[in-house]
């Protein structure tokens, strides 16, 4: 029975692509979930090698950022929002900035050193740099 | 900004007449001028694609809250007439970037129960000596809660409103002054440290009377650490304050802890509050469990408040409007002499169910219902409570309340 509902569960979900974190050429060779989480949370401003991070997220209302955000925050897309506000009106910072396209996304990283965003996996060229596959 | 990208592109525009000009470079140095025309490139690229720091942001939050209450009792300042007022308010807050490392932030918060007047509950200048040492100068709240910085941000709070056992006893939220915080990167955690020091002086209405509360010497210090899912805090604060009589020493203590793993959400936090003298000493505490379902989120709380220096009111209530009421008396007509009476004795526990309900992105919706009961022999802490009889033994408050943020 358990098992069926399993089954039923998946059917139910629609087919995820799967995310990879990609940074800048230039950038480090791997990262961890948790480093990569405190760069989405604002806890830390660095990327391992000491770069100051330029961390972009997809706009709100992006299948792939809810999905990169249940595996790598833990957060639902509401709790995030209820984090950011808390975050904001406490003067502790603002949330990163967000692009549209997965597309948009990968050039300004490939573009910009320090840049770290998140794209599906079949989008990756030489232009980027995976760092994790959360 | 643009001075730079147009002094880069000149540099990089130079470079390369430099090194089309001469013809008779040799490999190496030809390597090398690439190598160089290479780095101006990424930084110009870095100039060119990472947006300038915006220099000013603004952001606000909205609340529209409506409560009635099952009596006249007065709790969390809701009586049987139902409103509007006392939860309902707006918040603007503006970041000015002066520089990389400083930046000033207003928050201007109009409330429904000051006619929606805006009055300013943050002004404060920002400066990071070190990504890690912040000192911050102005009018900023008092950390006293976990949830003091975002007291009246509701969107940021999974309940309807802070459990009032706990958040309601301390009528001031913010001061003026300066404070220091160091954050200590640990390994997948950050353990930070606050010191605060400074003052305030407020009219506020304290048991129904109009009064000017002023709070001096303030010095304190929180510590808190946080791995993202775990939250624990301890805080401390001294001061001496008043309402016009003599400078009473007042201690405050706080601990608090939480979980959020994303599902489930635990809440708990304890805080004492020491003044010198009759005027009230408590204690109060609250559990708050939270379980997400998409975008539903039901939640429990259980709170307590409790007086804990009833033997330096020995008067009792009766004594007390007696000797006001009596012409031979000494403190005939004197209502002061009820703040050394056991009229001033609290006891209260409070049981809150709701739901906060996603709406649509930044808008949530939050149902309670709370019963608070228990009170003893005392009054539980209402002002309807504060009459030579006792008249409410509990209270129910209902309420509704949509929290946005944008």
């Amino acid at each position: 029975m358990k098992k069926l509902f399993f089954i039923l569960l998946l059917l139910a979900q629609p087919a995820l692509a799967d995310v990879v974190v990609i940074t800048h050429p230039s950038g480090p060779d791997s990262m961890t979930q948790n480093q990569v989480r405190d760069l989405y949370i604002g806890r830390s401003k660095q990327l391992p090698d000491g770069h100051t991070a330029d961390p972009i997220d997809l706009a709100s209302g992006h299948a792939l950022r809810d999905e990169f955000h249940t595996t790598v925050t833990g957060r639902s897309q509401a709790q995030l929002n209820a984090f950011w506000s808390q975050q904001v009106f406490t003067g502790k910072g603002q949330p990163p900035r967000t692009l549209d396209t997965t597309t948009a996304v990968k050039t300004a990283v490939a573009s910009t050193p320090g840049a770290i965003g998140y794209i599906t996996a079949d989008e990756v060229d030489d232009s980027v740099k995976v760092v994790l596959q959360p | 900004m643009t001075l730079n990208i147009k002094s880069n592109a000149l540099a990089i525009a130079g470079s390369l007449t430099l090194l089309i000009a001469p013809l008779t470079l040799t490999a190496e140095e030809e390597e090398k001028r690439i190598s160089y025309l290479e780095q101006q490139l990424q930084q110009l690229q870095r100039l060119a694609n990472q947006p300038a720091q915006e220099r000013l942001r603004f952001n606000g939050f909205l609340s529209v809250g409506y409560g009635l209450a099952s009596n006249d009792g007065g709790y969390a300042d809701f009586t049987e007439e139902g409103t509007f007022k006392n939860e309902s308010l707006f918040g603007l807050q503006g970041s000015f970037t002066i520089s990389d490392n400083t930046e000033v932030i207003m928050q201007l918060v109009g409330r429904g129960s000051d006619g929606w007047e805006p009055t300013l509950e943050w002004a404060y200048i920002s400066h990071n000596f070190t990504p890690d040492f912040k000192v911050r100068a102005g009018k900023m709240r008092m950390p006293l809660f976990m949830y003091s910085d975002s007291l009246e941000v509701g969107y940021a709070q999974p309940w309807l409103r802070p459990p009032e056992e706990v958040y309601g006893g301390i009528p001031v939220t913010s001061y003026i002054g300066i404070d220091g915080i160091y954050d200590f990167q640990l390994n997948n955690s950050t353990l930070s440290a606050q010191l605060f020091g400074g003052e305030s002086e407020e009219e506020l209405t304290i048991s129904g009377q109009p009064t000017v509360l002023i709070i001096d010497n303030l010095f304190g210090t929180v510590i808190s650490w946080t791995d993202f899912t775990w939250t624990l805090r301890a805080n401390y604060a001294t001061s001496e304050i008043s309402t016009g009589g003599s400078l009473l020493e007042t201690d405050f203590y706080g601990a608090g802890a939480s979980f959020n793993n994303g599902v489930w959400q635990v809440i708990s936090e304890f805080t004492r509050l020491e003044i010198d003298g009759p005027t009230t000493d408590v204690d109060s505490a609250y559990l708050t469990l939270a379980r997400n379902f998409g975008g539903i989120t039901p939640y429990f709380t259980y709170s307590i408040r409790s007086s804990q220096d009833d033997q330096e009111r020995p008067l009792s209530r009766g004594a007390a409007f007696a000797a006001i009421a009596n012409p031979d008396s000494p403190f005939f007509g004197n209502t002061a002499i009820l703040s050394a009476s056991d009229i001033q004795n609290v006891e209260r526990t409070a049981y809150s169910v709701g739901i906060r309900w996603e709406a649509t992105t930044s808008v949530s919706l939050k149902f309670d219902i709370t019963h608070a009961t228990d009170f003893g022999d005392t009054g539980g802490g209402l002002d309807g409570n504060l009459a030579p009889e006792v008249l409410y033994d509990d209270v129910n408050l209902y309420s509704i309340k949509l929290d946005a943020a944008f």
